[in-house]
């Protein structure tokens, strides 16, 4: 069901990136620089109503090609496999979709000559290159982040409170750092000049420095104290956080793509306005740098430009650095990707068989295991079912459940749990509990005859 | 005032950047006093490491167009002096400049018709240069 959800989410989420796609960034449209007064022509509309109508053909195949996901049976391997086929699949889709009907517009943008400015000259406005420091707002808006991200950090180690990882707090660092980050990409990006009207370019770049560092701080203080809340109810109240833990998930998502959209929009519409009102538009053609769908320009030294399809920025392909950095990022998705299946598929394959050798016990599941020896059974009980409770360090899925978790009236716990094919043998230790059972009713009770006899003729 | 870099061009970029910022005095797009951005700010803009528009900088500051002081950072010179050094290096321009232009059948007449329009174009130039 989750890997449903975040297939009808990322359809959710490509429909609206198509969406403000169609619609025109100044005088720029699917990614093709044309004269103003030329976007509006008959066969450039035509081009955006083939593009609206294959988005959403796009739309209905991809929701139609996650519906699987609700019939596949529940193996985690099975269904994270098909989510990841889905996924590149999608985005494949979309590109090509996107990349067919900009060629489509360029070649009538060739036919008819609609070529506007030079390629290769960068203009700089000095007024506004001497200004474009005081643009964006201080990065001091991010500090409330940090002091969130420290109470979070230092609350388990004053408080002596471990039950999660002693490394989980740091990830409150995420959003500090990456508002941080942010900040810093939109105080030095290279400024534009619009027009040859100095007054006008300090307003095109104010507006667009000024409102994404706005958009930073908000994704950074908004999403660490989003963090820091669900830290709380982690450490507060580990047997019933998955469903609050699950809705500040949601909500910091939210937040990010929100604030993300809502600017870009805001941006635009603002940048549009000003660029109606300039006399003289200077006026840059670098279409022939992103035929291929991504930006490819060896003569221009930066990383990162702002991207022409949908939000935010994209690596520069003819810049080494920028080729290096989608390369290793490609291999990087990859690996996790595979390496994921793998460790999944491990685990469905996986039995949970308790080996007893020499008076030792071994529980083994891959990444989890646990030992102990026979005389430290207490007792073995065998329950019809679990109580509610929450992962801290394991894999629960809707089949099996493996690793750390705390639940109601148990506490700390180990599980080498399938649901669904109770008794479940609850084995009491001396200092820990681990709670057991087989893929069947039978297997479970030739566990509890395997360490049963042993603990009870010791008693 | 708007810097135009051609990236493509054969004329190294602080060559470009040199040029431009002497045109833009000329023109009076710059005015006499007027901040320019620092090195690392232009340096970011242009896409270019900061010893590029640091060359360009110290090649203005030492022609006289420009002023740097750690303060103010850089700034158009209040007043620029026509140097003797300068007007060597003018003579030798002007000589090639005329050779290739009589080569190429432009008449004297054309010719200095033609400086006279861009010398008027210049709008940044002392009153008294201009009469």
């Amino acid at each position: 069901m989750i890997e449903f959800s975040v297939c009808l989410l990322l359809t959710v989420i490509l429909c609206i990136l198509a969406f403000v796609q169609s619609r025109p960034n100044t005088n720029v449209l699917l990614g093709v620089t044309l004269p103003l007064d030329h976007i509006e022509e008959p066969a450039v509309l035509a081009v955006l109503r083939k593009y609206r109508r294959n988005m959403l053909l796009f739309a209905c195949a991809v929701l139609a090609a996650a519906l699987p996901l609700l019939l596949l049976p529940a193996y985690i391997s099975m269904q994270f496999g098909y989510m990841a086929v889905w996924i590149a699949g999608a985005i494949l889709a979309y590109s090509k979709i996107s990349i067919a009907r900009m060629q489509e517009l360029y070649a009538i943008k060739q036919k008819n000559e609609w070529f506007v400015g030079g390629v290769h000259t960068i203009h700089i406005d000095t007024a506004v290159s001497r200004e474009k420091e005081h643009m964006p707002i201080s990065a001091y808006w991010l500090l409330p982040s940090f002091l969130m991200a420290a109470a979070g950090i230092l609350y388990p180690l004053l408080s002596k409170n471990t039950s999660l990882p002693a490394w989980a707090p740091l990830m409150l660092l995420v959003f500090p750092l990456l508002g941080l980050v942010l900040h810093r990409v939109y105080l030095t990006y290279p400024t534009t000049a619009l027009c040859e009207s100095s007054e006008i370019n300090l307003a095109y770049n104010r507006v667009w420095r000024r409102r994404w560092s706005i958009c930073c701080a908000i994704i950074g203080n908004g999403g660490a104290a989003l963090e820091l809340v669900a830290f709380w109810v982690l450490y507060k109240k580990p047997a019933s956080a998955a469903l609050p833990v699950s809705l500040l998930t949601a909500a910091t998502v939210l937040l990010v793509f929100g604030a993300t959209l809502f600017t870009h929009q805001s941006v635009r519409e603002a940048q549009k306005r000003l660029l109606e009102a300039a006399d003289h538009p200077i006026l840059v053609d670098d279409d022939v740098y992103w035929q291929s769908g991504a930006y490819n320009n060896p003569d221009d030294p930066r990383l990162m430009v702002e991207k022409r399809f949908e939000v935010g920025m994209t690596l520069n392909l003819g810049n080494p650095g920028g080729r290096l950095l989608a390369l290793c990022g490609g291999a990087l998705i990859g690996c996790l990707v595979i390496g994921l299946f793998l460790l999944f598929l491990a685990f469905d394959l996986a039995t949970f068989a308790p080996v007893v050798e020499n008076g030792a016990v071994t529980i083994k599941a891959p990444l989890y295991s646990t030992q102990f020896r026979l005389e430290e059974i207490k007792s073995v009980t065998p329950v019809q079912s679990l109580p509610d409770g929450t992962r801290t360090n394991g894999l629960g899925g809707s089949q099996y459940s493996v690793g750390y978790f705390s639940l109601s009236g148990y506490g700390d716990c180990m599980l080498f749990v399938y649901h669904h094919t109770p008794p479940y043998l609850v084995i009491q230790l001396k200092d820990r509990t681990v709670i057991l059972n087989g893929q069947t009713p039978e297997e479970t009770r030739r566990y509890q005859s395997l360490l049963q006899p042993i603990q009870a003729s010791e008693k | 005032m708007i810097l135009e870099i051609d990236m493509a061009s054969e004329t190294p970029i602080y060559v470009q950047l040199r040029n431009q910022i002497v045109l833009g005095i000329g023109r009076g797009e710059l005015q006499l006093g007027e901040g320019l951005p620092t090195v690392r700010q232009l340096a970011q803009d242009v896409g270019v490491n900061a010893m590029t528009v640091n060359k360009a900088y110290t090649a203005l500051k030492k022609e006289g167009y420009i002023e740097i002081d750690r303060r103010h950072g850089a700034r158009v010179s209040p007043s620029v002096r026509l140097s003797g050094e300068f007007r060597e290096k003018l003579e030798g321009e002007l000589a090639l400049l005329i050779a290739e232009s009589g080569l190429a059948g432009m008449e004297k007449q054309d010719f200095l018709s033609l400086c006279g329009s861009l010398f008027d174009q210049m709008g940044g130039l002392p009153t008294a240069v201009l009469e």
